[in-house]
């Protein structure tokens, strides 16, 4: 068996998103009998890939096993949901999409509160005024553990949350909670607010590879496809590609390589980021130039880009 | 179905009969120190170990959530329950309790790990002793004497004293809060050193508020708190009162001027925490780095001498200013006999334990109880004995 199983999600937006940034890559996925709901599929374009639709803690159990080789899924919930995450998955690629931070929130009443070196100070006098200790409601027991324990905070307790968590300081059963949020605005409308350093990771949907999957024959040949493809789409859409005709090339060349994040492609043809196309285009035009086009690019397979595939199966 | 589990021990009648025996002649020699054996409970509320003993435990701890809604725990550990025995029991609560306890603790172990996730433990408590010093003394001294009747003969000792550290942060003259936010980082290198690095990027935010306040009776300064969030809509909400935003606030103020900790106080923190080796190598550093501070050596000398009156080789032991156990209970005097191994997979110490005078009035007694402590694990002393025990 060296087929590679790819793990998408099996709902919501991160499916969507995830999908359809597949699709971009032409790597559309057929699922079996044609339809959202079905648990496996296929990659028309490319052979010996399978595609299992999962839950996200099924992704995260599934790459930590080796029982897939691929995953897409939040990095909170890999460094959550993993023991020891660096050792059985390596994250290969952010995909753009899913943006979630994760963070410290605390009551606004207190106003004396803005820093974690606050939080610290509160804890403790909270443990000597009450003889207990302060809780932090949360879903990310291991993730809020590794950086209390960072900034030396100890007197504190954990209440695993089940529902939702920013709700517990107003029910009572927490003072503070450690939470995703992705525009903050839930954690207002509860009376609640983020340290000026309580984000504790920026989280987003990322391809994530397994370590203990069995990287074999056809498995290593589709992960290279697959990102080559998915980053060659992922490059592309941040660029725009600019072409000058006319002029002198020499003098083209050279005030295309004294503007910003300028990629000469080869004489009179580059690549620049979008926000900056229209300058580099007016650079052209004055270095003598008769007529310059700016276009958006679908991909960019580039020879000397980083070859996270071929990094990651050398480091197994 | 999985048919072993991990690190839970299949004993033979036979090889209990080892322990049996090994565990009798250590538990002779604390029945001799006038020990009483008591039998606490196996299942035990979850709550007072995670209170007590921090969130690392939890990640060890087998727990579980009964059909009521209670939170119970398999113990991780016989201090809390013999604690909590003495708690329920004891009708002079003043007097001098001296507790043995003997049975099975279970630890989650990480996979990998070739620790035992159910094990046997042989734990003794002094609650109450008159004078510290002289019980910290002794406990070693006993610990020492149960891993000889074990057959265990000069293990190595490895010392470290957080009440040492706590007189050191007294003698640097730093503020009180300071001070807490030291001792809480011991044992925690990561965060000891952060804040020895940044003294000031460290430090708690200092608004414009907190100076305002600081001007104000506190009265005033309470309603003009109260009258913020009022004004601003803010419902108090999480546990903690208007009164102590305002004390807080108050205490920021006044302590805002100056470095928090100042380059010459970390300095000899640093010094301090790098102190680590034989006693002889120790010692002089030790006395040269207290002299100037006016540190007084005095108890922690008088310990180790007691401890070498008791028979044991200054030669065996070593000191490590950094050392703490991952338990956020303990005070004072801590250490671990036996070779400490890798604390993830390797086997662990024969014996170890320390000083916690806070434990048992967080447990629920009226006041502070002083008290000291220590564990011995029977199966990894009979498989590092050199010879099977001797009845």
């Amino acid at each position: 068996m060296s087929r590679l199983i790819l793990a998408i999600p099996s709902k919501g937006r991160l499916q969507e998103a995830s999908l359809a940034l597949l699709d971009e890559a032409g790597l559309a996925v057929q699922s079996a009998g044609g339809k959202l709901r079905d648990y496996t599929g296929t990659i028309g374009s490319l052979d010996g890939v399978d595609v299992q639709f999962m839950q996200a803690a099924e992704i995260i159990q599934a790459l930590g096993e080796g029982a897939v080789h691929l995953g897409v899924t939040g990095e909170d919930l890999l460094r959550e949901g993993l023991d020891n995450p660096d050792a059985k998955a390596q994250v290969l690629m952010p995909l753009g999409f899913g943006h979630a931070d994760l963070v410290i929130a605390v009551p606004r009443a207190w106003i004396d509160v803005e820093t974690v070196a606050d939080l610290d100070d509160v804890c403790h006098s909270f443990v000597e005024r009450r003889g207990r200790r302060l809780r932090v409601a949360t879903k990310f027991m291991r993730l809020t553990r590794d950086y209390f324990a960072r900034f030396g905070i100890s007197d504190y307790r954990i209440v695993e949350s089940l529902g939702a968590t920013e709700g517990a300081p107003n029910a009572g059963s927490a003072e503070i909670i450690v939470d995703i949020t992705s525009t903050g605005e839930t954690l207002a409308a509860n009376g609640l607010k983020i340290l000026r350093d309580g984000v504790m990771l920026k989280s987003q949907a990322c391809l994530i590879a397994s370590r203990g999957a069995p990287w074999q024959g056809a498995a290593t040949k589709a992960l290279h496809q697959i990102i080559g493809r998915v980053q060659a789409v992922a490059s592309a859409k941040k660029l725009s590609a600019v072409a000058a005709f006319g002029g002198d090339p020499a003098a083209l060349d050279k005030a295309a390589r004294t503007s910003d994040g300028v990629t000469v492609l080869a004489a009179g043809q580059f690549t620049v980021p979008k926000s900056k196309a229209a300058a580099l285009a007016e650079a052209l035009r004055a270095a003598g130039a008769d007529y310059v086009t700016s276009y958006k690019i679908d991909a960019l397979h580039q020879a000397d880009g980083h070859d996270c595939a071929a990094a990651f199966l050398q480091s197994l | 179905m999985r048919l072993a589990i991990p690190g839970v021990p299949d004993l033979s009648a036979q090889a209990r009969a080892g322990l049996e025996q090994l565990e009798s002649n250590m538990g002779s020699v604390l029945a001799h120190a006038g020990f009483q054996a008591i039998v606490p409970p196996i299942l035990e509320l979850a709550e007072p170990f995670i209170e007590t003993s921090g969130e690392d435990i939890r990640r060890r701890l087998y727990s579980f959530n009964d059909p009521a809604g209670i939170e119970y725990c398999l113990r991780p550990d016989l201090t809390i329950p013999t604690c909590r025995w003495f708690l329920r029991q004891n009708e002079h609560p003043r007097a001098e309790a001296r507790l043995s306890a003997l049975g099975p603790a279970f630890r989650h172990q990480v996979p990998g790990s070739i620790r035992p996730r159910q094990f046997q433990q042989m734990g003794a408590e002094l609650i109450n002793a008159l004078d510290p010093i002289v019980a910290d003394a002794e406990m070693l001294g006993l610990a020492v004497a149960c891993l000889e009747a074990g057959g265990i003969k000069a293990a190595p000792i490895r010392l470290g004293d957080l009440g040492l550290f706590a007189d050191l942060m007294r003698a640097l003259d730093l503020s009180a809060r300071v001070q807490a936010r030291l001792r809480r980082a011991l044992g925690m290198p990561q965060a000891m050193d952060a804040l020895l690095d940044n003294d000031g990027a460290d430090r708690p935010s200092y608004s414009s508020l907190a100076q305002t306040l600081s001007g104000l009776e506190p009265s005033r300064a309470r309603a003009l708190v109260d009258e913020i969030l009022g004004l601003s809509g803010i419902q108090p909400v999480g546990g903690r009162g208007v009164d102590e935003i305002v004390d807080r606030l108050m205490a920021k103020a006044a302590d805002q001027s100056g470095p928090i900790i100042g380059k010459t106080a970390a300095q000899i923190i640093r010094r301090y925490l790098a102190l680590a080796g034989s006693l002889d190598d120790v010692m002089p550093a030790l006395e040269t780095l207290a002299l100037p501070l006016n540190l007084d050596l005095g108890p922690f000398k008088k310990r180790l001498d007691l401890i070498s009156a008791r028979g044991i080789s200054r030669d065996q032991i070593s000191f490590a200013a950094h050392f703490s156990r991952s338990i956020d209970y303990y005070t004072g005097v801590v250490f671990e006999i036996g070779e400490p191994g890798d604390p993830a997979t390797g086997p662990g110490p024969l014996a170890a334990g320390g000083r916690y005078d806070g434990l048992l009035a967080r447990l629920g007694a009226d006041y502070d109880m002083p008290a000291i402590g220590f564990a011995l694990w029977p199966e990894r002393i009979l498989a590092a004995a050199p010879k099977g025990p001797q009845s």
